[in-house]
């Protein structure tokens, strides 16, 4: 190894120009300070309420709000797609035709769907028209016979 | 402020075997919040990180953020110091760990801010000879020379550039450079000789001259 030092000497000298860079005059002189100063930014940091420190990381980081605002819409629109499309299905052996299949254990052949819609039922029939009934009306006559 | 960043590693030998105890006290009380202490370690070591950073990078911006950040770093990790390398060893994994990762995220954007040479570099015997005959103009010739080494540097991978700057630039032992690195000796001394090997077919035309 030693022969190959001296087969290197001239690299060697070349490189101890390395050492004659410098950083900016009076670098060091407050290189410390900075260096407490961030120790105790991060200390500071991490004192406070696990609110604030989010607050802080989002002023901090851009990419932070980006991030959890995408993450918000994406949600949103996740749950407006779910709830238009998939309704929910309830079985009702009570309501179905035959008597076997209330007991049965098979898939059930009579079911309701329910409407997710929260939005009350209006009824169109209310205003200005008569109740629509399946009950048959008898006419009574009030008029009297003669007698 | 010290005009050469980096002494060879004889003083470095000399500093951390003079007072570990008191070392290990310092670092005892910086442990347990003390940041007085910590303040004296920073000054302590506080150059040859930056040169180590600096000579890894070959920017100065790049090496004063990480720096800095080696040594926030390796105050908020002082628990889990158990002493059974010395502080200077810790700290300098710490740095190195750091810097090769950010070399790595920063591969694709490599460029210097060199840091100026300072008054000696021109009363360098050595220098001035290499210099002289390349070029009439001595300033000029010895900052092209500098941008040279350090684009050459900036060729080698990450584990023969720490090598070779580590050993040739910063004069530590091989011993030393094995404990930061994390691998055997015999792996130093070969990463050497390959760095070397390239960085001398990269730097022909100066090395021939010397």
């Amino acid at each position: 190894m030693s022969e190959n030092e001296e087969n290197f000497e001239a690299l060697r000298r070349l490189l101890a120009l390395k050492r004659h860079e410098v950083p900016p005059p009076g670098y060091f002189e407050d290189f410390s300070g900075r260096v407490l100063g961030r120790i105790r930014a991060a200390e500071a940091v991490r004192e406070l309420p696990w609110l604030l420190r989010l607050l802080q990381a989002f002023e901090t980081k851009p990419a932070y709000p980006v991030a959890f605002a995408s993450a918000l819409c994406t949600l949103l629109l996740f749950g407006i797609v779910s709830v238009e499309q998939s309704p929910v299905l309830v079985s009702n052996p009570v309501l179905s035709n035959s008597p076997d299949d209330a007991f049965s254990t098979g898939p059930r052949s009579s079911a309701i769907v329910v409407n997710a819609n929260t939005n009350p039922p209006v009824d169109v029939q209310l205003f200005g028209s008569q109740p629509n009934t399946s009950a048959s009306f008898q006419n009574v006559d009030f008029t009297s016979n003669g007698n | 402020m010290t005009a050469i960043m980096a002494e060879p590693a004889e003083r470095n030998d000399s500093d951390a075997s003079s007072a570990p105890s008191e070392e290990m006290v310092l670092v005892d009380r910086a442990r347990h919040g003390d940041l007085k202490a910590y303040d004296e370690l920073v000054r302590r070591y506080q150059e040859r990180i930056y040169a180590t950073v600096y000579h890894m990078t070959s920017n100065h911006e790049d090496a004063n953020d990480l720096a800095q950040e080696s040594f926030v770093k390796a105050y908020q990790a002082l628990k889990s110091f158990k002493g059974g390398s010395s502080f200077y060893t810790w700290l300098y994994r710490i740095a190195v760990n750091k810097t090769i990762n950010f070399l790595k995220q920063r591969k694709n954007r490599q460029y210097m801010s060199l840091n100026d040479l300072d008054f000696n570099a021109e009363h360098n015997p050595e220098l001035v000879a290499l210099i002289s005959e390349k070029t009439p103009r001595r300033d000029a010739g010895l900052s092209e020379l500098q941008e040279k080494l350090n684009a050459a540097l900036l060729k080698l991978s990450e584990s023969h550039r720490l090598a070779v700057v580590l050993h040739d630039v910063q004069g530590l032992s091989h011993e030393e450079i094995a404990k930061i690195m994390h691998c055997n000796i015999g792996t130093v001394r070969s990463r050497l000789f390959y760095a070397r090997q390239q960085l001398q077919a990269l730097l022909a035309d100066y090395v021939k001259a010397t």
